[in-house]
């Protein structure tokens, strides 16, 4: 049998193409819209009654004879507070410098535990198993007034006049540095993980190939490894900040005056516990949310040198508060060239 | 002096013997194909020539420096990394997988290692670094990064990465297995082009067509042993081993 040729496609009957197909209107097209404008009705509504609780008000007392148990005007004036904004101020800086310290305590153990002297691997591994296996409240409380209480036991002037005894007040009665040395400490310890497994999950070829150019393992780790890891490293990191920004209300117990203790102080004084801690949560949820947008921000930066990824900022930030139901189809995996053997 | 003697290369991955004394020199401007089954220690061979693979037995002189260890008292003493590193930087080594930097474009691939391993300026590595691709017909894909580039042009700019460090030897390792078939001439061309600038080459690689045409001596790799080796017109028309002789009807 012969082979046949085939009639290049412009050749073809054009009538006989076969169209692309067609999105239709379909019922989730419908049921999207309506469910959105019932969502907008509502949230419109409840800005609305924040703003002016009148109408909200008079619908709450005629249907339940009761004044709304939730104080709006109260609840406004929480946020014009000045001691709530200088909590506010404590719990981002805290949480800032405790994340950024935690990044770098964490690359520090990771390294280490790598390294070719074994007293590093040892301190490295106990202190990861230490930090991640107790409760970071009890890290907190440890450091705030157990190690006071160990210093005053160890100063040899007895009159607790020496410099050790000095010390021990300093730590004791700082809470923001005892908060901040047990969160950095605790976040060391996870933090040291996510980057073992960014590390790890860089390809062994990268090394090999950058130790066959001569590079020795520190410069090949700086500049091969570790730039690439950070891909991997850095969606778990925004996720450990976000986390840290709630985390150091647990400093509240060590006196601190951040946002939590502030909440709780005022709704001490003025018995609005609801309205208080409502307030506060929005402050959190604000704190974070910024967060969250600079985490987006930044992993959209180191996708972007692949092809792929969408550069329209108001795709981003749809994608970012109304996900994508994308998922739904299986996305075409680039796969890498397949090694024969 | 040869650029390469291995004499008695002993090799072991915790009980399997992978290296069972391997003689090979390689004088210089010579081109050596290496053949041999799967799992017969190539690779292995490869690496440790460079010292990617520490060695348990033997010794491996590369251009005159005994690789990776220093002598004393007749027992090997591993030299420090640095110096290790400083060995490694004089030979080029070009991988199965190509093992591009992702996150760099092909050219800054190219200067890498120049600056942060020779301290060469920037200026002139870059002047250097393009050269190099050009050579290797990929002046235009200079600011392109791997991913975006076909398994042949990324194992072309493996070569010139490799090349940038002006080595005095070539080390490749299968650089065509892992390539689409109407890939593979574009890299042997620019392998082919190397050895007749008389680059010392070993070539680990099962396209006969390369070893007959270019190589000067093919070796047969039979279970961690060099088991024949001739001139390429012998060696594929008229071995002498039966093993040789049932390995290359297998490829042919
Ligand atoms: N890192 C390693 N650990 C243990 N065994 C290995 C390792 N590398 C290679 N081997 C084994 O050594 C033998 C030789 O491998 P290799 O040198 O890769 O062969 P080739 O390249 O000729 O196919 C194989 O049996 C392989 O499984
Ligand atoms: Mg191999």
């Amino acid at each position: 049998m012969s082979t046949i040729v085939r009639p290049a496609p412009s050749d073809r009957d054009p009538s006989a193409e076969l169209r692309g197909p067609v999105v239709e209107r379909d019922t989730w097209f419908y049921l999207n819209i309506a469910l959105s404008l019932v969502a907008a009705l509502v949230v419109a509504g409840l800005l609305y009654s924040l703003v002016n609780p009148g109408p909200l008000y008079r619908f709450w007392f005629r249907t339940f004879h009761h004044d709304l148990p939730f104080d709006i005007p109260y609840f406004r004036h929480f946020f014009t507070l000045p001691q709530v904004w200088s909590g506010v101020r404590l719990t981002f800086i805290l949480a800032i410098l405790a994340q950024t310290t935690g990044i770098v305590l964490g690359l520090l153990a990771a390294l280490m535990r790598t390294s070719r002297i074994a007293v590093f691997r040892a301190v490295s591994t106990l202190y990861i198993w230490v930090f991640r296996g107790t409760p970071v409240l009890l890290q907190i409380i440890i450091v705030s007034d157990g190690i006071s209480i160990l210093l005053l036991s160890m100063d040899p002037d007895l009159s607790g006049a020496g410099w050790v005894s000095h010390l021990a007040i300093l730590i004791g009665s700082n809470a923001f540095a005892a908060g901040y040395l047990a969160l950095s400490l605790n976040e060391g310890a996870y933090m040291s993980e996510i980057v073992r497994a960014g590390i790890v999950s860089i390809d062994r070829g990268q090394m090999e190939a950058a130790k066959a150019l001569g590079m020795t393992y520190p410069l090949a780790m700086r500049r091969i490894v570790l730039p690439q890891a950070l891909k991997v490293i850095i969606p778990p990191t925004g996720n450990e900040f976000i986390s840290m920004l709630k985390t150091t209300s647990l400093v509240s117990v060590a006196g601190l005056q951040e946002l939590t203790l502030v909440s709780e102080q005022t709704f001490a004084h003025s018995f609005k516990v609801l309205e208080v801690l409502v307030a506060a949560g929005v402050f959190y949820l604000a704190m974070t949310t910024v967060l969250t947008v600079v985490q987006a921000q930044i992993e959209r930066r180191l996708g972007e040198r692949r092809a792929d990824v969408r550069r329209n900022p108001f795709e981003n930030l749809r994608r970012l508060f109304l996900g994508s139901a994308d998922l739904r189809h299986a996305a075409p995996a680039a796969l890498p060239p397949k090694e024969a053997r | 002096m040869p650029m390469v003697e291995a004499r008695g290369v002993q090799k072991y991955f915790h009980h399997l013997h992978v290296l069972r004394g391997v003689d090979l020199d390689v004088e210089r401007g010579e081109v050596v194909v290496i053949l041999g089954a799967s799992g017969s220690g190539k690779t292995t061979f490869l690496r440790c020539l460079n010292h990617l693979e520490k060695i348990d037995g033997g010794r491996i002189t590369v251009n005159g420096h005994l690789m990776g260890y220093l002598e004393r008292d007749g027992h090997l003493v591993e030299q420090k990394e640095r110096l290790v590193a400083r060995q490694r930087a004089e030979i080029g080594m070009v991988f199965q997988r190509f093992n591009l930097f992702p996150h760099m474009t092909a050219l800054e691939n190219v200067i890498e290692a120049p600056i942060r391993v020779k301290g060469r300026d920037r200026r002139s590595a870059l002047a250097r670094g393009r050269e190099l691709l050009a050579k290797v017909g990929l002046a235009e894909k200079a600011d392109v990064y791997p991913h975006q580039l076909s398994g042949g042009q990324q194992q072309r700019v493996a070569i010139a990465r490799a090349l940038a460090m002006d080595p005095a030897l070539m080390l490749f390792d299968e650089p065509t297995s892992a390539l689409d078939p109407e890939l593979v001439g574009e890299v042997l061309k620019a392998m082919r082009q190397l050895a007749e600038e008389g680059m010392t080459m070993i070539v680990v690689t099962h396209e006969v067509g390369f070893a007959r045409e270019v190589a000067h001596r093919a070796v047969l790799m039979d279970a961690g042993c060099i088991l024949e080796e001739g001139p390429p017109a012998e060696f594929f028309t008229r071995p002498q081993h039966p093993r040789t002789k049932q390995f290359l009807s297998s490829i042919l």
